[in-house]
């Protein structure tokens, strides 16, 4: 009970957000605006969650965690531009994720340049993490294209920021799994574009990556996630991309379904085994 | 020739005991505390502390204002008496110890005379640094066992974990912590 009462109330303003949003987009109507508005949808709703639960924090914020909110505005930003207002090249939109990712990373990793690393051992981990990132989101972009049920991608992006939410949780720090639950709730809250056969892929997927790798980051580092289960989390839509033949439809989707899921319940028993006992 | 000599150094000496009339104390980490309480379920305090500090003293009895503060203590070192609420208090719910390794103080004005002083200065917690004030009531000052001279003081002052950005679980767990610092140090 006490557990809901800390992760609801930021969940639901989250959800609200992200549902308002798309709610003006379709009223709005034209594809264009949608477009620019799915990346909004999730970018907002994970700000509101975020702010929901730490509160406002000088800026710029010391605590490197909280720092991202500002990450899924500029994601934002970039998936909005990169999708509908300028036709860049593909290579150039994942150029500019790529420099936004290792912006994103050398900030939030801060205290491990300053008390951990040397500026090449932390500079070959910022590196080696947003490759990790910019290969995440070709996957989701190869998904998208793939995926023939409107629900997919997003049910998938479900899943795993589920998953997320769970597997922070269990690694000791329940800040870190509420900030996951918001991620959670903001997708949650943008089903409704899918129900309307929007496409999510192009725009949302620069937010959504950014936020699921600084949260696994997050997690890592900063509290008790295990690796295996930070690496399964980020990769379980690899899975979705595994070839099973052509079955109708719905089996497709199914056993794509199914593979994700089951991931994302090997990380969480990782995590599990992994986790820290909270209960003093 | 050496008289004169004699003189000028004398002379200096004086001019930097004008400078500089006071002692330095270092802490000693074994004789000093750090202990806070904070309310739980607003039932009743819980206690914990830092087994972990250091830092010098400069104290001048002539003058409190030339005096000085700087203490350290690593997060690392905080305990509750419960391993699991150890490990909890240090991870990114509270003190976030990965990214905030230490707590540090450094004071900015010392005024006062005799036992009492008070003393104002810039604490670090969680990466937010907030001046605070505390009235700071010395102690004796005696020779320890292998001679050296010990002195030190007791301070108790209340702060809010929010002003620190730590805020996770406000309500359940009290936003003020009690805070009592007793400190001895061993003249340098």
């Amino acid at each position: 009970m006490f557990l809901l009462k800390q992760i609801l109330p930021a969940a639901i303003a989250a959800m609200m957000v992200a549902g308002g949003v798309c709610g003006l987009a379709l009223f709005w109507g034209k594809e264009r605006a949608r477009g620019v508005l799915a990346p909004g949808a999730i970018g907002l709703a994970y700000v509101a969650g975020h702010f929901w639960i730490a509160g406002w924090a000088k800026f710029p914020p010391a605590d490197t965690t909280n720092w991202l909110p500002y990450f899924a505005l500029a994601a934002a930003i970039v998936g909005a531009a990169c999708s509908r207002i300028a036709s860049l090249p593909g290579w150039a939109r994942l150029l500019l994720f790529a420099l936004l990712s290792a912006g994103a990373l050398r900030i939030l990793l801060k205290p491990k340049f300053q008390y951990g690393w040397s500026p090449g051992e932390g500079w070959l981990w910022v590196t080696g993490l947003t490759g990790a990132l910019v290969l995440l989101l070709l996957i989701l972009d190869v998904l998208a294209r793939r995926s023939e049920i409107a629900f997919e991608v997003p049910l998938f992006l479900l899943v795993i920021s589920a998953g997320t939410f769970g597997a922070l949780m269990l690694s000791g720090s329940m800040l870190l799994g509420q900030f996951a639950s918001v991620l959670a709730a903001a997708v949650f809250g943008s089903l409704l574009f899918a129900a309307r056969k929007v496409e999510l892929g192009g725009g949302v997927g620069p937010v959504f990556c950014l936020l699921l790798g600084a949260l696994l980051v997050s997690g890592y580092f900063f509290a008790s996630l295990p690796a295996v289960s930070g690496v399964l989390l980020g990769f379980a839509p690899v899975l979705a991309l595994t070839p099973i033949g052509k079955p109708g439809k719905l089996l497709a989707f199914g056993i794509r379904a199914t593979l994700v899921s089951v991931t994302v319940i090997v990380a969480l028993a990782a995590a599990f085994r992994a986790s820290p006992p909270l209960d003093y | 020739m050496k008289s004169l000599k004699l003189s000028l150094i004398a002379i200096l000496s004086s001019f930097g005991l004008t400078a500089y009339a006071g002692d330095t104390y270092k802490v000693d980490p074994v004789h000093s505390s750090v202990i806070f309480s904070i309310k739980h379920f607003g039932v009743t305090d819980f206690y914990g502390d830092f087994k972990e500090i250091t830092g010098t003293v400069s104290f001048d009895a002539a003058d409190a204002s030339k005096s000085s503060v700087e203490l350290t203590m690593p997060v690392a070192s905080l305990d509750t008496r419960n391993d699991k609420r150890d490990q909890h208090l240090k991870s990114p719910d509270f003190f976030n110890a990965a990214q905030f390794p230490t707590i540090t103080f450094k004071s900015t004005k010392i005024e006062g005379t005799g036992d009492t002083y008070k003393i104002t200065g810039d604490l670090t917690i969680h990466g937010v640094t907030k001046p605070v004030t505390a009235e700071f009531k010395k102690g004796a000052e005696n020779k320890g066992q292998k001679g050296e001279v010990r002195s030190g003081g007791e301070t108790r002052f209340t702060i809010k974990r929010s002003d620190f950005d730590m805020k996770f679980m406000t309500g359940p767990l009290g936003d003020d912590v009690n805070i009592i610092l007793s400190l001895e140090g061993v003249k340098q």
